[in-house]
C-alpha cells in the first residue's frame, strides 16, 4: 500500500511535470523541430491564411525539363485564369495523397481556404512509390502533423521511432517481395507474365530494343523495365493509397471544401509503343477504378490520364514531369473544372504569349547564335529522347544517309517549324 | 522489441505489474513467457533457435553431471560447444568465411565456387550461446551443478532484459534469483527506475544525437577535412559508449524492477589508464567470460612471458571476431592485443607500476589510453578495411579540405555534460549515486533527464550498435 502511494505520487508529479514541460517546448523548441523534421507544417501554416484554392501536389507542378526556361507551375498557370483568386500550392517530390490528408488535417477552420485540388499521380499507386524510402521521412512529417497530440508527445514518439521508419534495405524488400508475389489478375489469361519480377526480367532478357548498328539499346531496355515497374499493378479497396482519398473526401465534405481530384497525364503513348497494350490497359483500368468509386459524390473527378502525349514529357525514367505547353493544357482543363466552385472569378487567358514566350525566351537566348550553334545544342535533347532518337535512326536508314545528317535535318527541321 | 520504443515502454510496466501479482510459484511461467514474446517480436521463427539451444545444453548439462568418466563428460561438453558454435557459424561467420576463402585463392588463381547463405543474423546470438556455454563449461568443470529445473534453465538463456546485448550472466549468479521468491520492494523500483531512465536518456540523447554527425564523416570521409575527421572519430568513442553502457544500464534498470540483479557491464572505461584496466571497465561480462573461458585454459598468465603475449593476442583477436563477421573487428581486436602488449612492456621497461599516484602522470596515461582506443575504434565502426585505412589516412592529410561539418553547441554542452557525470560516477552507479542526493537536486535532475529525452533525443533509426552481435 506505501509502496503504492508513493508511485502514485509520483505519477501525479510526472504528470504535471509534463504539462508544464509541454508548455515550454511549444513556445521554445517545437516550431525548430517542425521545420527541421515536418517542414510541410511550416508551409502549411504560411500559406493557409492568404489562399483561396489549395493545389496539393508531387513534383509534377514544378518539376521544369532542361528545354524549358521557365518555371511557371501549374497552378501558377492555373491562377492565370482566376487572378482574383488566391491559388496557392503545396507541393514536394514523392507526396501521395497521404500526406495530402495530413496537410489539409492541419488546415486551421478559419482559414479561407474553400478549394482543394488533388492530384492523383497514378504511379503513386505502385508498389515502388508506396515503399519509397521517402516514406520514413513522410511517416516522421505525418507522426508531427498529428492534429490531436500534444507536440511535447508527438516529439517524444518521434524520437521513439514510433512511425513508419524502415530502412533503404528494408523498403526494398518490401517493393522486391510486392513486385514477386502481387500477381496482375485481370490481365489476359494468355499472358506470360504474371508479376512485375517476371516482366521485368523477360524484357532484361529479350534483346528487343536495339541500337541502329544491330546493338542492344541498354537504355531503352532499362526505361521499358523501368515502365513496367512504375505502372503494372491493380488496386482494390484496400489499397493504401484509395484509403487515403476515401479519408480526403470525407475530410472535404466535414470541412464543406470544394474538391477536384484531377488525374495526371501519363505518358501511355510511349508505354504503348515500347511494352505493349497491356500497360495502358491497366492504367486505365486504375483510372477506372478511380472514375466509379468516386463518381456518385459529389465533386469533380477530372480524368488527365492521356490528355497529353510524348512530346510534353521528359523522362529518364517514367515520371510525371511536363513541359511548359503541357502544364498550360492541364492548367486549362483544371480552369474549366474550378469554374464549377468559382465562376465568377474566371477570366479567359490567352496562354500563346506563355507559350511564344517560352520558346521566344528559347530563341531569345540564342538569337545571337547561328543556325548551326542551335543546331547543336538541339542534337542532345533529340538524344536524350531514346524514342525520337531510335526514330531518327530509322529515318537516317531509309533515307540512306548519316545518323549525324539526319539528326541535323530533324534539330532543323524543329527550329524552322518554331 | 527495442528498449527506445513504445512497444517496450509499454510492455515493461505490464511484465512488472503482473509479475507481482502472480503467484511467486509460477513467476519463472510468466517470465519465460514475456522473455519469448520479447524476442518473438523481432522475427518468431528465431525463437527455435534459442528452443534448440536451451534442449541441448540443459539435456547436456544434466548427462554431464551424472557421467561417471571425463571422457563421457567431454561428449557432452563437445556436443554443447558444437551445437552453440555450430549455430553461431552458420549464421554469423558462413559468408565471411567463404569471403576469405576466395580472397586467398583468388591470390593464386584458383576458381572457388562460393556458396551463398542469404539469412538474417538472429539479435543476439552472439550473447546468448556465450552464457549457455558458460554454464555448459562450468559444469564439466564441476563448479556448478547441473540445473534440473528445465523451466529456470530456460528462463536463464531467455531473460529478456540481458538477452540480446549482455550482460553475460553466469548461471550461478543469476540462475539462483529466479528461485528465490522476490518481494515487491520500493527500492528496486525506484532504483530500477532511475536507472532506465538515465540509460535513455544516455542512449536517446547522447549516442542517437551523436550518430548524426559520425554518420556522415564514415560516409564519405574524403570530402571532409582533418578536423573533422579528427571530430567524427573522436565521437564515436562517445557514441558507441553512450550507446552501449546506455542499453546495459536500461538491462540492469528492467532487471532490478523485478528484482533481479545483475552485473555490471560498464565503470567509467575511458578513465582507464591502459589497455588491461579498460577491459576491466568496458563490457565487463565479456572480458571475463574470455579470461575464465579462453585467457585461462590457454595457460593464463603462469606461462612463460612470451606465451603470455601470445595468449593475450589470441583473446583479443577472438573477442574481435566475437564481435562480428568482418576483418575490421579482427583487427580492431588485434590491435588491442598490440597496445596491451606494447604498454606492458614499456610500463616495465620505464619502471612505471601499476598503482602510480602522480596525478599529472596518471592524467597522461588516461589521455594516452583514450587516444588509443579511439585508433582502434575505427576499424570497428568502418565497413571495410579500405575505409578505415582512408580515414586514418584522410586524418592526416585533408588539410586543405574545406567543409561545413560543425557540432551544434547543443550537443557539445550534451557531450560535456555526460563526460562530467561519467567522472562524477567513478566507480559508482548512477542509482545508488543519486539516492544520497537530497531530494530538490534529485527530482531537478530527473526532470532534466526526463525533458531530455522526450525533447531533444535524437531522430533516426538507431538501433542499439551492439544488437548487431
Amino acid at each position: 500500500m506505501e509502496i503504492l502511494k508513493k508511485i502514485i505520487i509520483r505519477i501525479l508529479a510526472l504528470s504535471l511535470f509534463l504539462c508544464i514541460a509541454n508548455f515550454l517546448y511549444t513556445n521554445t523548441q517545437w516550431k525548430e523541430d517542425t521545420l527541421q523534421h515536418a517542414d510541410l507544417l511550416d508551409s502549411i501554416a504560411v500559406k493557409q491564411n492568404n489562399t483561396d484554392v489549395l493545389y496539393l501536389s508531387s513534383s509534377s507542378n514544378y518539376f521544369r525539363p532542361p528545354t524549358d526556361t521557365t518555371t511557371t507551375t501549374i497552378s501558377q498557370y492555373l491562377n492565370l485564369n482566376y487572378p482574383s483568386l488566391r491559388i496557392n500550392s503545396i507541393h514536394k517530390g514523392y507526396m501521395h495523397s497521404g500526406i495530402f490528408y495530413s496537410i489539409l488535417e492541419n488546415i486551421p477552420v478559419a482559414s479561407p481556404i474553400r478549394t482543394i485540388i488533388v492530384s492523383v499521380n497514378l504511379r503513386s499507386f505502385g508498389a515502388f512509390w508506396v515503399y519509397s524510402d521517402v516514406e520514413s521521412n513522410y511517416s516522421a512529417q505525418q507522426l508531427l502533423m498529428q492534429p490531436n497530440y500534444p507536440p511535447l508527445l508527438k516529439r517524444f514518439l518521434l524520437s521513439l521511432n514510433y512511425f513508419d521508419n524502415k530502412s533503404k534495405k528494408e523498403r526494398e524488400s518490401q517493393f522486391l517481395t510486392s513486385w514477386s508475389t502481387d500477381t496482375l489478375k485481370s490481365l489476359r489469361s494468355d499472358f506470360p507474365y504474371k508479376t512485375v519480377i517476371d516482366w521485368d526480367h523477360a524484357i532484361a532478357k529479350s534483346n528487343k530494343y536495339k541500337n541502329y548498328d544491330g546493338s542492344i539499346n541498354y537504355k531503352a531496355t532499362a526505361f521499358a523495365c523501368n515502365i513496367v515497374k512504375a505502372f503494372a499493378f491493380e488496386i482494390n479497396d484496400n489499397h493504401p493509397r484509395v484509403k487515403d482519398l476515401d479519408k480526403i473526401v470525407e475530410l472535404s465534405k466535414k470541412r464543406d471544401w470544394n474538391l477536384i481530384f484531377h488525374i495526371l497525364p501519363e505518358d501511355i503513348e510511349k508505354a504503348d509503343k515500347m511494352i505493349g497494350p497491356e500497360i495502358p490497359f491497366l492504367l486505365n483500368q486504375t483510372k477506372n477504378f478511380l472514375i466509379q468509386r468516386y463518381s456518385g459524390e459529389n465533386f469533380d473527378f477530372i480524368n488527365n490520364l492521356v490528355l497529353l502525349d510524348a512530346s510534353h514529357f521528359y523522362e529518364k525514367y517514367p515520371t510525371e514531369h511536363y513541359n511548359a505547353s503541357g502544364k498550360i493544357k492541364i492548367a486549362k482543363k483544371l480552369a474549366e473544372s474550378l469554374k464549377k466552385y468559382h465562376s465568377s472569378a474566371f477570366k479567359v487567358y490567352d496562354f500563346h504569349e506563355e507559350l511564344s514566350t517560352e520558346f521566344k525566351q528559347d530563341n531569345d537566348s540564342l538569337k545571337n547564335i547561328s543556325l548551326n550553334e542551335q543546331i547543336s545544342k538541339l542534337i542532345p535533347v533529340i538524344k536524350n529522347d531514346s524514342v525520337w532518337y531510335n526514330n531518327v535512326i530509322k529515318k537516317a536508314n531509309q533515307n540512306n544517309i548519316s545518323i549525324e545528317k539526319q539528326l541535323y535535318q530533324e534539330a532543323q527541321w524543329l527550329i524552322e517549324k518554331k | 522489441m527495442l528498449f527506445n520504443s513504445v512497444h517496450f515502454l509499454l510492455f515493461l510496466p505490464i511484465v512488472v505489474i503482473l509479475y507481482y501479482l502472480i503467484n511467486p510459484k509460477y513467476r519463472w511461467v510468466f517470465l519465460l513467457i514475456a522473455s519469448y514474446y520479447f524476442y518473438m517480436s523481432w522475427k518468431a521463427e528465431y525463437a527455435l533457435i534459442i528452443i534448440g539451444s536451451t534442449i541441448i545444453d540443459y539435456w547436456a548439462g544434466l548427462r554431464m553431471d551424472r557421467a561417471i568418466s571425463q571422457k563421457r563428460k567431454r561428449k557432452y561438453l563437445f556436443l554443447s560447444l558444437a551445437s552453440n558454435l555450430g549455430v553461431l557459424f552458420f549464421f554469423k561467420y558462413f559468408n565471411f568465411f567463404n569471403d576469405s576463402i576466395q580472397t586467398i585463392l583468388d591470390q593464386f588463381s584458383i576458381f572457388y565456387n562460393k556458396p551463398e547463405l542469404n539469412v538474417l543474423l538472429p539479435v543476439g546470438i552472439s550473447f546468448y550461446t556465450f552464457q549457455t556455454l558458460s554454464y555448459s563449461i562450468e559444469v564439466y568443470s564441476g563448479k556448478q551443478k547441473a540445473e534440473k529445473h528445465f523451466g529456470i534453465f530456460a528462463l536463464y538463456v531467455s531473460f529478456f532484459p540481458q538477452l540480446v546485448a549482455g550482460p553475460i550472466e553466469r548461471f550461478a549468479r543469476l540462475g539462483r534469483q529466479f528461485k528465490v521468491k522476490q518481494h515487491l520492494k520500493w527500492n528496486n523500483i525506484a532504483n530500477g527506475t532511475r536507472l532506465i531512465i538515465y540509460g535513455l536518456f544516455i542512449k536517446m540523447v547522447i549516442a542517437d544525437n551523436i550518430a548524426l554527425y559520425v554518420d556522415q564523416i564514415y560516409l564519405k570521409p574524403e570530402t571532409f577535412s582533418s578536423w573533422s575527421i579528427f571530430q567524427g572519430v573522436f565521437l564515436y568513442s562517445f557514441q558507441i559508449y553512450a550507446d552501449f553502457y546506455g542499453y546495459s544500464i536500461i538491462a540492469i534498470g528492467s532487471a532490478r524492477l523485478l528484482g533481479i540483479d545483475l552485473m555490471d557491464n560498464f565503470r567509467t572505461p575511458y578513465l582507464s589508464k591502459n589497455i588491461g584496466e579498460f577491459w576491466k571497465r568496458w563490457h565487463i561480462s565479456l572480458s571475463t567470460w574470455f579470461r575464465d573461458y579462453l585467457f585461462i585454459p590457454l595457460g593464463g598468465s603462469r606461462v612463460k612471458v612470451s606465451r603470455l603475449y601470445l595468449n593475450i593476442f589470441i583473446v583479443f583477436t577472438v573477442s574481435g571476431l566475437w564481435h562480428g563477421a568482418n576483418w575490421t573487428f579482427v583487427i580492431w581486436g588485434a590491435l588491442h592485443g598490440l597496445f596491451y602488449m606494447i604498454q606492458n612492456i614499456s610500463a616495465k621497461l620505464l619502471g612505471i607500476t601499476q598503482n602510480e599516484t602522480w596525478p599529472v602522470l596518471n592524467f597522461l596515461k588516461i589521455i594516452f589510453n583514450f587516444v588509443l582506443v579511439t585508433i582502434a575504434w575505427i576499424f570497428f565502426r568502418s565497413e571495410s578495411l579500405d575505409k578505415a585505412l582512408l580515414i586514418l589516412k584522410s586524418l592526416f592529410t585533408n588539410f586543405n579540405i574545406s567543409d561545413t561539418f560543425h557540432i551544434p553547441f547543443t550537443i557539445l554542452f550534451l557531450l560535456i555534460g555526460f563526460i562530467i557525470s561519467d567522472i562524477l560516477l567513478y566507480n559508482k552507479r548512477f542509482d545508488s549515486w543519486i539516492s544520497l542526493k537530497n531530494i530538490y537536486i534529485r527530482w531537478g535532475i530527473y526532470f532534466i533527464l526526463i525533458y531530455s529525452i522526450i525533447a531533444l533525443a535524437g531522430v533516426n533509426n538507431n538501433p542499439f550498435i551492439y544488437f548487431q552481435f
